[in-house]
């Protein structure tokens, strides 16, 4: 039954997503031909200047308008699917709510990190011109040590921290996909006005994890050392190695998070939800 | 043989003032076309989104063939809501798919013979098709299943008499004397010839249990005329 849920569910969101995707990956593409691709490293001209920043925040604008939809519409999903007048048929099929919800889970999270690929993919084609590429080829050993490829993270490889942006963003997918979901399933505990409920509950989601993250990340001394660093210029300062700790905190969080929602999400789509 | 439906004080509150459903006790056995009849709001939607799983109790439970509503249950019920409750953007061809997909107890031949028979294109998608259309759909879809108990609410208000005859004669074809019928509808008059039993709801309270035949011979009345009679204004 849970492959069943996942193909239909797949289904509905491949009806917006692959070409949403498809438009932000052709609009990299044609800044890179059309823009980046044709900057001449060598101009002074400030109106170049101008006009790079200006599709850079183009570009900007287009990446967090497609993240911004494929979760919108993992949501969107998931709301009509459980608790509108489709829930009739949803919550009647001999299926058990956990394996509706872990289906849709499945669902978005797929659509979440192919969402994140994409923008790591259009990212690089837009920004690693043949210029940059020279660049980075030229001052590769300088490079590696201003972001602190030093020391034991000196033999660290580019597949390993592709690895480890790659698990990053995955789970990254799966928390975003779940707190959606938390906050459509809390606001159907609204007696009126669930949409609205649901943006509300979003918020307060959004709000108390960031207030927590910062309060741990504080708690461990990570929070105001890049501040510090950053106006004292300490010698000592790696930004890797204070990069993978903030990592390991927040995928810590990140799972606790994930996993108190869920189960949240699961109680209520159990226990609480009235059909209207 | 376990009786399809069991009621034990079953109760629904939407707020703490006021009972949708209070205190319902009942036993159905199988082998009968029930009518559940009442005004509007009297709670015969809320008796059967609980019967569906759709709706929590707030006290009391409520029973399908010995199971409290859940997996199993789903697999022997077969329910029409009130409303459309499926994916408008899919074609009719695909909502078979999806039927013969969760649920095993589906004739995908009957469905498409049904289909034939009220001239309902199969590629057309869902959106595209009448409000009557649509319900005839659904209808057809609930019907082709062979589920121990189907669940009909309002199956007939909202399409037109040629097709209501054909729709309770597909009720009649389609149902076994291991199943039963739980029909609500406002429209005794057009099922009343059809039904072995009929429950009132009034207020959220059963009033009445009786079968057809003991309401005409004991009270010399059809059901339509004391339906009226109990629910006068």
């Amino acid at each position: 039954m849970l492959t069943k849920l996942i193909r239909y569910d797949m289904k509905s969101l491949n009806r917006f997503l692959p070409v949403l995707h498809i438009f932000v990956l052709l609009s990299a593409i044609l800044i890179r031909l059309f823009v980046t691709g044709r900057i001449n490293p060598q101009s002074t001209s400030k109106q170049i200047d101008f006009i790079l920043v200006l599709f850079f925040i183009l570009y900007f604008t287009i990446v967090t308008a497609l993240s911004t939809g494929t979760y919108l519409l993992a949501g969107i999903r998931f709301y009509r699917n459980m608790f509108t007048d489709e829930g009739y048929l949803t919550k009647t099929l001999p299926v058990a709510n956990s394996t509706h919800l872990l289906s849709k889970t499945i669902a978005g999270s797929i659509w979440g990190t192919i969402n994140i690929l994409c923008i790591y993919l259009c990212t690089y084609i837009v920004v690693y011109t043949p210029y940059i590429k020279s660049v980075v080829a030229d001052n590769k050993e300088e490079i590696l040590m201003e972001f602190g490829f030093t020391g034991k993270y000196a033999d660290l490889s580019f597949s390993t921290v592709l690895a480890v942006l790659l698990f990053f963003s995955c789970l990254g997918s799966i928390s975003s996909i779940i707190m959606i979901y938390a906050s459509v399933a809390l606001g159907q505990l609204f007696s009126s006005h669930r949409v609205l409920g649901a943006v509300v509950s979003y918020f307060a989601i959004s709000t108390i994890t960031s207030v927590l993250t910062l309060a741990i990340m504080a708690l461990f001394g990570h929070e105001t050392r890049l501040i510090v660093t950053a106006g004292s210029m300490e010698s000592n300062f790696n930004f890797i190695s204070y990069m993978i700790e903030v990592m390991k905190i927040s995928t810590i969080l990140m799972a606790v998070t994930s996993v108190a929602l869920y189960s949240m999400i699961y109680y209520i789509m159990d226990k609480k939800i009235n059909l209207i | 043989m376990n009786p399809i439906l069991e009621c034990y004080g079953l109760t629904k509150s939407y707020n703490k003032m006021y009972n949708a459903l209070n205190n319902l006790n009942l036993t159905l056995k199988r082998g009968q076309i029930i009518g559940l009849l009442g005004p509007n709001g009297s709670g015969k939607t809320t008796f059967i989104k609980l019967i569906n799983d759709v709706l929590v109790p707030t006290k009391g439970e409520v029973r399908i063939n010995g199971m409290t509503p859940g997996v199993e249950t789903k697999k022997i019920i077969s329910y029409l809501p009130e409303r459309t409750y499926l994916d408008e953007t899919m074609k009719v061809k695909e909502i078979i798919t999806y039927f013969s997909d969760f649920y095993d107890n589906f004739s995908a031949d009957r469905a498409y013979q049904m289909l034939e028979d009220l001239q309902i294109d199969t590629n057309a998608r869902l959106k595209t098709l009448s409000k009557g259309t649509k319900e005839k759909v659904q209808l057809i879809l609930v019907m082709s299943r062979d589920a121990d108990l189907y669940v009909l609410d309002e199956p007939i208000g909202g399409v037109d008499p040629a097709a209501r005859d054909y729709i309770l004669s597909t009720i009649l074809n389609n149902y076994n004397e291991n199943a039963a019928i739980l029909i609500s509808t406002h429209l005794i008059h057009d099922i009343e010839n059809i039904l072995d039993r009929v429950l009132f709801i009034k207020q959220g309270q059963l009033v009445l249990n009786a079968t057809v035949d003991e309401i005409r011979t004991e009270q010399g009345k059809s059901v339509d005329a004391l339906f009226r009679e109990v629910f006068r204004c």
